[in-house]
């Protein structure tokens, strides 16, 4: 069976190939930067918490085998630093700062809003938000790779150290929560909605 | 089927790996069933707010920075990388070596340099300790908390820079 290319790649940074490192690196600093936003909810924290991601790749480099899919471990690695960070009470923070939130907005692309829709949009994304960051810390992890990073039920298994059917429960348990915090949001009527 | 066995069925029915029986069964529920026709709703509209959130782009620096830490690291891996920073054996460590260097000032009177046999004593210990650590980062996650420790951070931190 050919190996795919991201552990290809791996296996050539074992061999001390940097530039391969920089392509796994520009493949997955997004992923991995935004799946760990997500989980802290802080734009400077997670680039932290990334940059230790990463580090750690590299360092582990000699020691790699290509027993699973790369992503599978590279989001293992970046799950437990999520979560030990979360659990030392460093990666959580109950609001972002204004400078996070103005650097967004300064982002978005202008779609000719009215201030009353610019409103609602803002406040929903921060409910959800919200929502998102009362979840348990496994369960937000669960719902995130599922949600952004689409892994499959086996990796997030994995990733999470858990049996895939524990992920199912993990992420029915998350979307029940979310659908019943999200209600009064319209969550009933966006689904209405004929797509 | 009650709603309560169909609960495992969900998440896989809504990314559509559901197996066609499977479907089937859920399927014929949700349509006598309201309470689990909403369900169905409120999931796909909490998964279309989801998609809403967007994440923001990584800063510039970031990969500047990374490179700097990178380029920090030993080209060759020393054995002392692989240490957990401040675990019990790096005191433990400086202390044997203070007390190795003080051993050979004080019975060489620092005349000579240190006898063969103590090298090779050290090159043993740095494969077995390159070993043992290599199979713990892969396979033990203490490691990265024992990094994670606020005091160890900074202190790590300004090591780096
Ligand atoms: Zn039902």
């Amino acid at each position: 069976m050919a190996l795919e290319r991201d552990a290809q790649l791996m296996l050539r940074v074992k061999e001390g190939d940097d530039a391969s490192f920089a392509a796994l690196l520009e493949r997955y600093r997004a992923p991995v930067i935004h799946f760990i936003y997500r989980m802290v909810q802080s734009q400077h924290i997670a680039e932290e918490l990334a940059q230790d991601v990463f580090l750690r790749v590299y360092r582990a480099r000699k020691g790699y085998e290509p027993n699973a899919k790369f992503t599978t471990w590279l989001f293992r690695i970046a799950t437990h630093i999520a979560l030990n960070a979360i659990r030392d009470g460093r990666g959580e923070r109950g609001t972002e700062s204004l400078d996070d939130q103005e650097a967004r907005a300064s982002e978005l692309p202008d779609r000719r809003r009215t201030i009353e829709q610019a409103m609602l949009e803002d406040a929903r994304l921060a409910e959800v938000r919200r929502a998102v960051q009362a979840l348990p810390a496994k369960q937000r992890a669960a719902v995130l790779m599922h949600k952004y990073q689409e892994l499959d039920y086996a990796q997030i298994a994995r990733a999470l150290g858990c049996s895939e059917s524990a992920v199912k429960s993990l992420l029915f348990r998350a979307y029940e929560t979310l659908r019943r915090k999200l209600a009064h949001f319209g969550v009933r009527a966006a689904g209405e909605t004929p797509s | 089927m009650t709603c309560h066995e169909l609960e495992g069925l969900w998440v896989p029915y809504l990314d559509e790996k559901l197996p066609p029986r499977q479907r089937e069964r859920l399927e014929a529920h949700v349509a006598g069933c309201a309470g689990c026709a909403a369900r169905i709703r409120e999931f796909r509209a909490v998964s279309e707010l989801l998609g809403q959130w967007e994440a923001p782009a990584p800063s510039a620096w970031f990969d500047v920075r990374l490179r700097g830490r990178i380029a920090a690291e030993p080209a060759r891996g020393a054995w002392w990388d692989w240490l957990p920073p401040f675990s019990p054996r790096f005191p433990l460590g400086v202390a044997a070596l203070l007390f190795l260097a003080a051993l050979v000032v004080w019975t060489g009177g620092g005349q000579s340099a240190l006898p063969p046999a103590q090298v090779v004593t050290v090159e043993k210990t740095d494969i077995a300790l390159y070993v043992v650590e290599d199979v713990n980062l892969l396979s033990d996650f203490d490691l990265l908390s024992e990094l994670n420790k606020p005091g160890n951070r900074e202190v790590l931190e300004k090591g780096r820079e």
